[in-house]
């Protein structure tokens, strides 16, 4: 392909935004080698030269050109303006959807501010009442039902304190091609807070599990879209084993802090390391059951992933799929935001940042500036508790200006890591975790 | 000596008047001070100023957040085609347009997707007509798209 002559970045990134399939083959060449004025049309088209170029994979498109909009760099993303909350990434005003970039994600414990959000149905009306007389009802195959207040709930059981990672089940949708049905997060749908409250189990353990207990389902206040009261907005539910770990809190305070109200006030699940939905906001009732729970949210190819997989973009009703579960291994990068432009001549660079891996922990964390051609070990701290997310830090070498891209890829305890592509492709995207990256320009 | 018993007397009386006007014993009198309240009614008070303030909490959270749920939205932010009203007007009570605006699909995944809205999302099921000219409008509008460029971030490093 020759470059273009005018405006040649503007014809490419038109030609990536509108069929990509085809910018991809002129840019790359057919054999998917790059060729000297390909190699300049891209340079062209992501603002600088690029190092390291013959090692960018065929086919791969530029980070520069290719990060789910909720990067919240350049351009002129939806920003959420609402007291009490950082200018996060809307993805959707009703339900209010809106992502944490992974700039701001840079805490250890996760501000209540930067928290992200993900609502089903419609917001439910703050409760004006006293929080301690908010009921929660355990029901179904126990011995004994409760219906306990929140105060009641203080006194009886332990309160317990732990740093908790959340995390929505379709955080990484973005990076599926195609692109799936479902909200387009990056990798921002993560959190970890500080959560104080009851263990779920305890509670359990007082209304007394009939021998047939095997299941949850979870309900909240919110009602649905629609407004319809008969139709929950979302119900979820998990196997038994998971809602007796000891980690699965009936949670009151976040960051020592009443629980915000768009974050669930006054009480919520806290299901770390397993899809975001279980995590109940505004929890009203518990119903413990023989079977699978069958609330919206469950079945079909909600929260399910293919065990034989299927091909990508083709329909299926998720008949032979499963639940996700526990979520798959995952890094952020937190102190260099994805487009930062560096001084001339910046040689190096200490970078940072997050990773986690379900009910699972991180054993390593390697950075690559080459596209994979060569990776190098950073450091990983162990997590403050059972289910935190892990401190990862190293420091790259660049060594020329020009753009560059910094490759961070997590492996968990079994040994699996980020992979280079969103695998396992599923109608309502659910377990996209590709190697991360972020695109800087040095000069 | 009558009159300066008199006087005297008269006098006395009046340092009597004087005294017991000073020390509150008669004359003009402040109201007494009611008798302090039990701790009953102290936590009575306290429970409802705290009900007002939870009150008053809960409408202003409540402001706040309609205010960023509940966009004023026109046609006009669907991209122009035969069809947009219809969309507008049927597929806006329960969601904004941007769950709409993020999506890519083909016209059957658009067609798949009425089916659920109706069953499993309480929309009210769509005449024949109607719902050929919603698709058609959905399939052209926001036709699927392979992901890797689809609507994504702008380029940093680009400003123009
Ligand atoms: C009766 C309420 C209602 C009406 C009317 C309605 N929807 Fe929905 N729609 C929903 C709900 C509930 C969801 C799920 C929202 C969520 O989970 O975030 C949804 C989700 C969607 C999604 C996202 C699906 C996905 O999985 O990505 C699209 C697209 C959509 N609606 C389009 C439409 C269109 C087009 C119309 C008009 C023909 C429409 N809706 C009318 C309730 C409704």
């Amino acid at each position: 392909m020759k470059p273009r002559t005018g405006r040649p970045e503007r014809g490419l990134l038109e030609l990536y935004r509108d069929d990509p399939e085809r910018a991809d083959a002129l840019v790359w060449g057919r054999r998917g080698a790059l060729r000297g004025a390909a190699l300049a049309a891209m340079g062209a088209a992501v603002g600088a030269a690029i190092p390291f170029a013959r090692r960018m994979p065929p086919g791969l498109v530029p980070a520069a050109l290719a990060q789910p909009a909720a990067s919240g760099s350049g351009g002129q993303p939806n920003l959420l303006r609402m007291e009490g909350k950082a200018p996060l990434v809307i993805l959707g005003e009703r339900p209010l959807v809106a992502e944490t970039p992974e700039h701001m994600l840079d805490d250890e414990v996760t501000p209540a501010d930067k928290f992200f959000i993900r609502n089903n149905g419609q917001i439910p009306e703050p409760f004006a009442g006293d929080p301690k007389s908010w009921t929660l009802r355990i029901e179904g195959e126990v011995n004994t039902p409760l219906a306990l207040t929140l105060g009641e709930i203080e006194q009886r059981f332990p309160l317990v304190t732990r740093r908790l990672q959340m995390e929505c089940g379709g955080n990484g949708r973005g990076f599926f091609s195609p692109e799936t049905r479902g909200n387009q997060w990056g990798n921002g749908a993560i959190s970890c807070a500080e959560w104080t409250g009851v263990r779920l189990r305890d509670l359990l353990q007082a209304a007394g599990l009939k021998e047939s207990a095997r299941f949850t389902g979870h309900y909240g206040a919110d009602p649905h879209l629609s407004g319809d009261p008969n139709r929950p907005a979302i119900s979820r539910g998990m196997r038994i084993e998971k809602a007796l770990d000891e980690d699965t809190l009936v949670a009151l305070r976040m960051n020592g802090q009443p629980i915000p109200h768009v974050h669930g006030a006054p009480v919520r699940l806290i299901v770390p390391g397993w899809p975001g939905s279980l995590s109940q906001k505004w929890l009203t009732r518990i119903l413990i059951r023989a079977t699978p729970h069958d609330g919206p949210g469950m079945g079909g190819t909600s929260y399910r992933v293919p065990v034989r997989p299927i091909v990508p973009g083709s329909r299926n009703d998720g008949r032979d799929f499963v639940d996700l579960e526990s979520m798959p291994v995952r890094s952020i990068l937190t102190n260099v935001a994805h487009g930062t432009r560096l001084p001339a001549g910046t040689r190096g660079l200490d970078v940072r940042g997050f990773a986690w891996a379900g009910d699972k922990t991180v054993r390593a964390v390697h950075l690559s500036v080459d596209y994979g051609a060569t990776w190098q070990e950073a450091r990983v701290a162990e997590p403050a508790n059972r289910h935190a997310w892990q401190r990862w830090s190293g420091r790259v070498a660049l060594p020329t200006d020009g753009y560059y891209e910094i490759w961070y890829r997590a492996t968990d305890s079994d040994g699996r890591m980020q992979p280079h592509v969103a695998g396992n492709w599923n109608p309502q995207g659910y377990g996209a975790n590709p190697i991360s990256r972020i695109a800087v320009l040095v000069g | 000596m009558t009159l300066t018993r008199a006087v005297i007397a008269s006098l006395v009386l009046a340092a009597v008047v004087l005294f017991g006007q000073k020390h509150g014993l008669w004359g003009v009198r402040e109201a007494p001070a009611p008798p302090p309240p039990t701790p009953a009614a102290l936590a009575f008070r306290r429970a409802q100023e705290e009900a007002a303030a939870r009150a008053e909490a809960a409408r202003a959270e409540a402001a706040r957040l309609a205010a960023v749920t509940q966009p004023a939205e026109t046609p006009e932010v669907l991209p122009p085609g035969e069809g947009r009203e219809e969309v507008f007007g049927a597929c806006t009570a329960c969601h904004s347009t941007a769950i709409i605006r993020r999506s890519r699909f083909t016209r059957q995944q658009w067609d798949d997707l009425m089916d659920w809205m109706v069953e499993k999302q309480g929309m009210n099921p769509l005449d024949a007509e109607q719902r050929r000219r919603i698709v058609d409008y959905l399939a052209a509008a926001f036709p699927a798209a392979s992901g890797s460029a689809g609507r994504r971030a702008p380029n940093p490093f680009l400003t123009d």
